[in-house]
């Protein structure tokens, strides 16, 4: 996985598959959870954020690990594709992580009645969230250098991830002297089964989804860094040769 | 082995800590002008908002830490843009003496200049706010910690951004968000003890988030001032 | 099954709803126009080069 060409062919075979399976399962979730998922017996219909909520949610995690694990793998054995991996992750995670803030705010508003409760542990740290995100951003943006933004973002990124604990840490320890509303611990493992099928399906079709278009920018990426090499002219012209 | 090649690293570090401290001794203004800032607006705070005590015994706390923390990011600029200006800092890259305890020297310099006099006026502040005396020592004990954090935390913007111009208010963008919980402990701590709760396990919190930074921090800034040099 | 606008709180279910699937359209659009765009960039540039090696 490591050569940049084989990673590109792999990349470009596997990218219809996931984008069409992952926007089906997400497709059937969806019109499941929306229509024949039965209601919540404390919050009526307004559960059925929950659908888009917490697979934004989700990814916006996973995109963080996944960049923190390249970052590592990248400053540590120097596997360049790792970096192109991080450049591709970072702006789907931050705007799967401006989608859970506002799927969160959203759900709040009838759940709360306020747009925002600072109360809520897992909004005020996933707000955190966005600003690694785009502090991540304006550093790589602000670095002209290709090879020097590749190490000092990763080493951001890394730095970030260990405190990530420690910020969800301090933030629930902080809202607990609040005792704000948790309305949002929904489903618990007395779940529906109704209700869990399309939650699992989105979650799964989003990260389906989100690996596709993962793929569409590293490839991208890729490409970029690696413009002057022998096999990357060839497959661009070979249609024109 | 001649002794004079073979310095011990504790001196490194010690003539690391002493030119730093040295320097800033010579340009008062660097030291002088966030301080002046800190005291400047937690004083003016009180015009904007409600005077009365317990509106400000009430906002005191997370007023003095924000604006600590302000005034801190203020002093980044100066950690290590000053020695990548006059060329210093290769010189300190190429040194024999491992990189991140001359980091670390400089860290603990920094914090001489910027967070010891912070804590040195922060009991004026504290007075200005109606805090009680009690109040006031735990205040110095939580920006004791806090400010140690913030000088290891803020290394790592500093050194990140080494080779940006203008690198003032992204230093900011990056080192806040990991600066949340130093908040967070710090004026919840004050405002904990003013309702009469415990406040110990914030003091714990931070001391252990100062020596995890410490663990990380060196290494990290060193890292990055190796790449941002090159 | 239910009605489309019948649910309780089918305003906060359905902006959610739409603010997902936008997201969902900006990073579609994003990604591929980015790599669209890279990839005749660089052809570009490796026709250039080409001309230039013939004069």
């Amino acid at each position: 996985m490591s050569s940049p060409r084989y990673f590109y062919s792999i990349a470009t075979s596997l990218i219809p598959w996931f984008l069409v399976s992952g926007l089906i399962l997400m497709v059937a979730g969806l019109i499941n959870g929306l229509f024949y998922a039965p209601p919540d017996y404390q919050q009526g219909d307004a559960f059925r954020i929950i659908y888009v909520h917490v697979p934004s949610a989700y990814i916006s995690m996973m995109a963080y690990s996944l960049m923190a694990f390249a970052a590592f793998v990248a400053l540590i054995w120097r596997i360049k594709i790792a970096h192109a991996v991080i450049v591709g992750a970072a702006p789907l995670g931050a705007w799967f992580t401006f989608l859970a803030l506002l799927t969160g705010s959203i759900w709040g508003r009838p759940m709360w009645g306020t747009w925002w409760e600072w109360g809520d542990p897992r909004l005020t740290s996933e707000l955190l969230m966005l600003f690694l995100y785009l502090g991540y951003m304006a550093l790589r943006a602000s670095l002209p250098n290709l090879a020097q933004a590749d190490k000092l973002s990763a080493i951001l990124i890394l730095i970030g991830a260990i405190n990530i604990p420690i910020i969800h840490f301090s933030v629930e320890w902080w809202t607990s002297l609040h005792q704000g509303p948790t309305l949002l611990k929904a489903g618990g493992p007395a779940i529906d089964s109704l209700m869990l099928y399309p939650l699992l399906a989105m979650i799964i079709g989003t990260t389906l989804y989100f690996g596709s278009l993962l793929l569409v920018r590293t490839k991208a990426e890729v490409l970029n860094r690696e413009k002057n090499s022998r096999w990357a002219k060839k497959m661009l012209l070979g249609d024109q040769l | 082995m001649n002794k004079s090649n073979n310095i011990s690293l504790l001196s490194g570090f010690n003539a690391m800590f002493r030119r730093d401290c040295l320097h800033c001794i010579k340009n008062p203004s660097q030291l002088l002008n966030p301080l002046i800032f800190f005291v400047m607006i937690t004083a003016a705070f009180p015009f904007a908002v409600d005077s009365s005590k317990s509106q400000l015994t009430q906002i005191g706390p997370g007023i003095i830490w924000i604006m600590a923390i302000l005034s801190y990011l203020l002093t980044l600029q100066h950690l290590y843009l000053d020695d990548a200006d006059d060329g210093c800092l290769d010189y300190i890259i190429l040194s024999p003496q491992p990189l991140p305890l001359l980091v670390l020297a400089k860290i603990c310099a920094h914090w001489i200049s910027s967070g010891l006099p912070l804590i040195i006026v922060s009991p004026i502040i504290g007075i200005i706010y109606q805090m009680q005396v009690d109040t006031i020592l735990v205040m110095i004990a939580t920006l004791f910690f806090g400010t140690f954090a913030l000088s290891l935390i803020g290394s790592i913007g500093a050194s990140l951004t080494i080779s940006i111009n203008n690198s003032n208010i992204l230093v900011s963008l990056l080192v806040l968000p990991i600066m949340i919980p130093i908040l967070i402990f710090g004026a919840r701590t004050i405002g904990l003890y003013q309702a009469g709760t415990t406040t110990i396990s914030g003091l714990y919190f931070m001391s252990a988030y100062c020596m995890f930074a410490l663990s990380f921090s060196p290494f990290a800034s060193a890292a990055a001032l190796k790449i941002g040099s090159e | 099954m239910m009605e489309f606008f019948a649910m309780d709180y089918a305003f906060y279910v359905y902006s959610s709803l739409l603010a997902f699937l936008s997201v969902i359209i900006i990073c579609t659009k994003d990604a591929f126009c980015h790599l669209s765009k890279t990839l005749g960039h660089i052809k570009n540039t490796i026709h250039q080069m080409e001309s230039d090696n013939e004069t």
